[in-house]
């Protein structure tokens, strides 16, 4: 059996350029991943499983694979992953550049808690946020 | 409250596009406002519900009409026009607190380095809306720091200093602005009590949040940018 994930609906993110910011309106918390992080995102965007990733570096060994996994449980720990359905097939290999692998980590922002809390983003107008359309 | 022998001239800026069904009771709460000398700016950027009409009959409202080009736009006519040292807005569906403005020009008469304050602020559901799934229950009865601009009173230069509201941004030109005051170390003060009323109400909601999210992501992805070494 293989755990997938699922990303909340009050998770936004966007990478452009090897950078993933994300954005936590359940929390107000912003985040910036790179490189490694960045991918390892990515393949759970694209609905990959993390035992499924954590696997691809099977290469680079048990202390990579670790980092791997561990970076999975912070992604959860942030409200920015959730569990999600159990599956029983084996997923397709997915491509990983182990040899350009970084440690994976994220930079988290809360400094405007306040401001991403006002609303969740729901349909606005030109209005502003968080304004409602008219 | 501090009184001085000639308190400044404080301008309030409401964008308005066709914001009929609620605009007579926004400019009520401005002309509640105990704080005095107050001059009212209404840029009327497009309508074409007969806002037009309300503010045509309302005494002693400058009205600058100009093409609906968003509220950012709307909001820096309103700056570049006004008279006053210190600049205030509302929008067209919100209410005030009748003492906001002197409460919050008390903060900033008192500490010249500050450059802004804002208050907090409360939703309240429109009578005879329905509450819209979507809202925030808890924004009905805690009052929370507000950064929107229908909170915000500010002296001109922190405009000058920030600059004025990113009219390429349709929606989130106001979060970008405060994003920018953050990043710049902008003194401000949050001014702990409800004066700002947000209203909630339930038009039809016809547009999609994907433009606004995408905005968001890249207001916050300069903001990383801007603060990272």
């Amino acid at each position: 059996m293989t755990r997938h994930i699922t990303i909340p609906k009050y998770v936004s993110h966007e990478t452009i350029d090897g950078e993933t910011i994300v954005i936590n309106l359940d929390k107000g918390h912003y985040f910036s991943l790179q490189n490694t992080a960045s991918d390892l995102w990515n393949h759970l965007v694209d609905g990959k499983s993390p035992e499924t990733v954590v696997n691809a570096f099977e290469t680079r060994g048990n202390v990579v694979m670790e980092e791997v996994r561990q970076f999975f449980v912070e992604l959860e720990n942030e409200g920015l992953i959730t569990p999600g359905e159990n599956v029983e097939f084996l997923e397709d290999n997915i491509n990983v550049d182990p040899d350009n692998y970084c440690k994976p980590s994220f930079q988290k922002f809360t400094d405007m808690e306040d401001l991403l809390l006002l609303d969740p983003i729901h349909d606005t107008d030109e209005s502003g946020w968080p304004h409602q359309s008219h | 409250m501090v009184k001085k022998m000639s308190d400044p001239l404080v301008t309030v800026i409401v964008p308005v596009h066709n914001g009929a069904p609620f605009l007579q009771e926004t400019l009520q709460s401005i002309y509640a406002q105990t704080y005095s000398p107050i001059e009212i700016i209404a840029v009327n950027h497009g309508s074409t519900d007969g806002s037009g009409n309300i503010l045509s009959k309302q005494y002693a409202i400058r009205v600058i009409d100009q093409p609906h080009l968003g509220n950012a736009y709307a909001r820096n006519t309103g700056i570049k026009a006004a008279n006053g040292d210190y600049i205030a807005f509302i929008d067209q569906d919100d209410l005030w607190h009748s003492e906001k403005v002197h409460r919050q020009m008390d903060a900033l008469l008192q500490d010249p380095k500050l450059l802004f304050t804002i208050s907090h602020f409360l939703s309240f559901l429109s009578p005879g809306s329905s509450l819209p799934s979507w809202t925030r229950p808890e924004t009905f009865t805690i009052g929370k720091p507000d950064y929107s601009p229908s909170s915000l009173v500010a002296r001109k230069e922190a405009f000058a200093i920030n600059g004025l509201f990113q009219e390429n941004l349709k929606i989130a030109s106001d979060v970008d602005w405060f994003f920018l005051a953050n990043d710049n170390g902008l003194p401000m003060k949050v001014i702990p009590e409800v004066l700002h009323r947000r209203r909630v109400h339930d038009r039809n909601q016809s547009q999609s949040a994907a433009p606004l999210k995408k905005e968001m992501l890249n207001v916050i992805r300069n903001s990383i940018k801007r603060k990272s070494p």
